[in-house]
């Protein structure tokens, strides 16, 4: 009976001091913080090293540098250039891989053109079956239904007439994919 | 007995409560203390705030404020606009910083407060962090110590499918802060 009644006097002083403690936890504060930004659309467009072709300096990037080697019309080609040998002239080829990812465009697939940057008269440049040309000439489809996301192969042919001295062949070839 | 124990009781009661009050002759800065310990918590307010290597954040009225992240894509250029983005095969993550202080108008107030945010609206095509915390419609704790009057700093994560269409994005984030 004793402790009883010193139970219900203990819980009527903390019945006492409870809406004090409730008052002092239930304060509470907010703000809001509105986040805005404008998204664009982006197309993005990397050069990729084939397994059977000759390693891409900078490959996985947009600005890559095919290197075919020495070759000429009587040694082996250097590894992964493919040489075939005409009347007149010599041809070395290797593949590549171009990979074009589309972000926040409706678009089902892409154009790709390609276009030498530096007139070569003497030598002749293609890639698959298209022969390249130079600017300010419009640049050569490659593909108007590119498939986006996946690697793609294509290969630069590179003929040589038999006729030019030994030489650095170089060349700049601008790449541009458009989203269709 | 029972008397004697609910006068104990009362008398317990009664000796908190006298010391919980003021006695007359205070000074000032007894005041002061007292205003520390019992902060008047209508006038507290939170303040979002620009923080280096943060997109800038403007306070539009008392709790609110804008963080403008500006326009970007999903292949700009790492911290053109103060921001780091982030790639994967499905989506990107933007991320940048901003500031928040939870302070009252007027005094210095002691002790700190557990921060938590949430969206006030839902977006299904886009998933938002503050700090790692994947915000939802229910509040999530993202600090538990802020200081009050310090200026804590917080990271927000947005991940943005690259299915998701171009155009302007607007997200709400409300933030709420409960004394510790």
């Amino acid at each position: 009976m004793k402790n009883k009644t010193v139970l219900f006097a203990a819980l009527l002083g903390v019945l006492f001091l409870m809406p004090g403690l409730a008052s002092a936890q239930g304060q509470t504060g907010s703000g809001t913080l509105t986040v805005t930004a404008n998204l664009l659309g982006s197309i993005s467009m990397t050069f990729i090293s084939d397994p059977s072709g000759v390693t891409l300096t900078s490959s996985g990037t947009n600005a890559a540098t095919l290197a075919f080697g020495s070759v000429s019309a009587s040694a082996a080609p250097p590894t992964h250039v493919t040489e075939t040998v005409g009347a007149t002239t010599f041809t070395v080829s290797t593949p590549f891989e171009v990979a074009v990812t589309v972000s926040n465009v409706t678009s089902a697939n892409y154009a790709l053109t390609a276009e030498m940057q530096t007139a070569d008269a003497v030598n002749s440049w293609k890639i698959d079956t298209f022969p390249l040309t130079t600017v300010p000439a419009a640049a050569t489809s490659l593909t108007v239904t590119g498939v986006y996301a996946a690697d793609v192969v294509h290969t630069l042919f590179l003929t040589i007439p038999f006729t030019e001295g030994a030489a650095v062949i170089s060349n700049t070839i601008n790449f541009v994919a458009t989203a269709n | 007995m029972k008397i004697i124990a609910f006068l104990w009781s009362l008398f317990g009661l009664g000796a908190c409560t006298a010391w919980g009050q003021r006695p007359p002759s205070h000074t000032a800065a007894t005041s002061a203390v007292r205003s520390q310990a019992q902060p008047d918590w209508e006038n507290a307010s939170i303040t979002f705030l620009t923080v280096a290597n943060g997109s800038p954040v403007d306070s539009l009225r008392s709790d609110e404020g804008l963080l403008n992240l500006g326009t970007f894509s999903c292949f700009t250029r790492a911290d053109v606009n103060r921001e780091e983005i982030q790639r994967h095969t499905d989506s990107f993550v933007v991320s940048t910083r901003f500031g928040l202080r939870i302070g009252l108008s007027s005094g210095h107030l002691a002790g700190t407060a557990t921060v938590s945010a949430y969206l006030r609206s839902t977006n299904p095509l886009r998933t938002l962090w503050v700090d790692g915390v994947r915000l939802s419609m229910t509040p999530g704790i993202i600090a538990r110590q802020v200081s009050y009057g310090v200026i804590s700093e917080h990271v927000l994560k947005i991940e943005v499918p690259m299915s998701m269409p171009d155009g302007q994005m607007l997200d709400s984030i409300g933030v709420i802060y409960t004394p510790n």
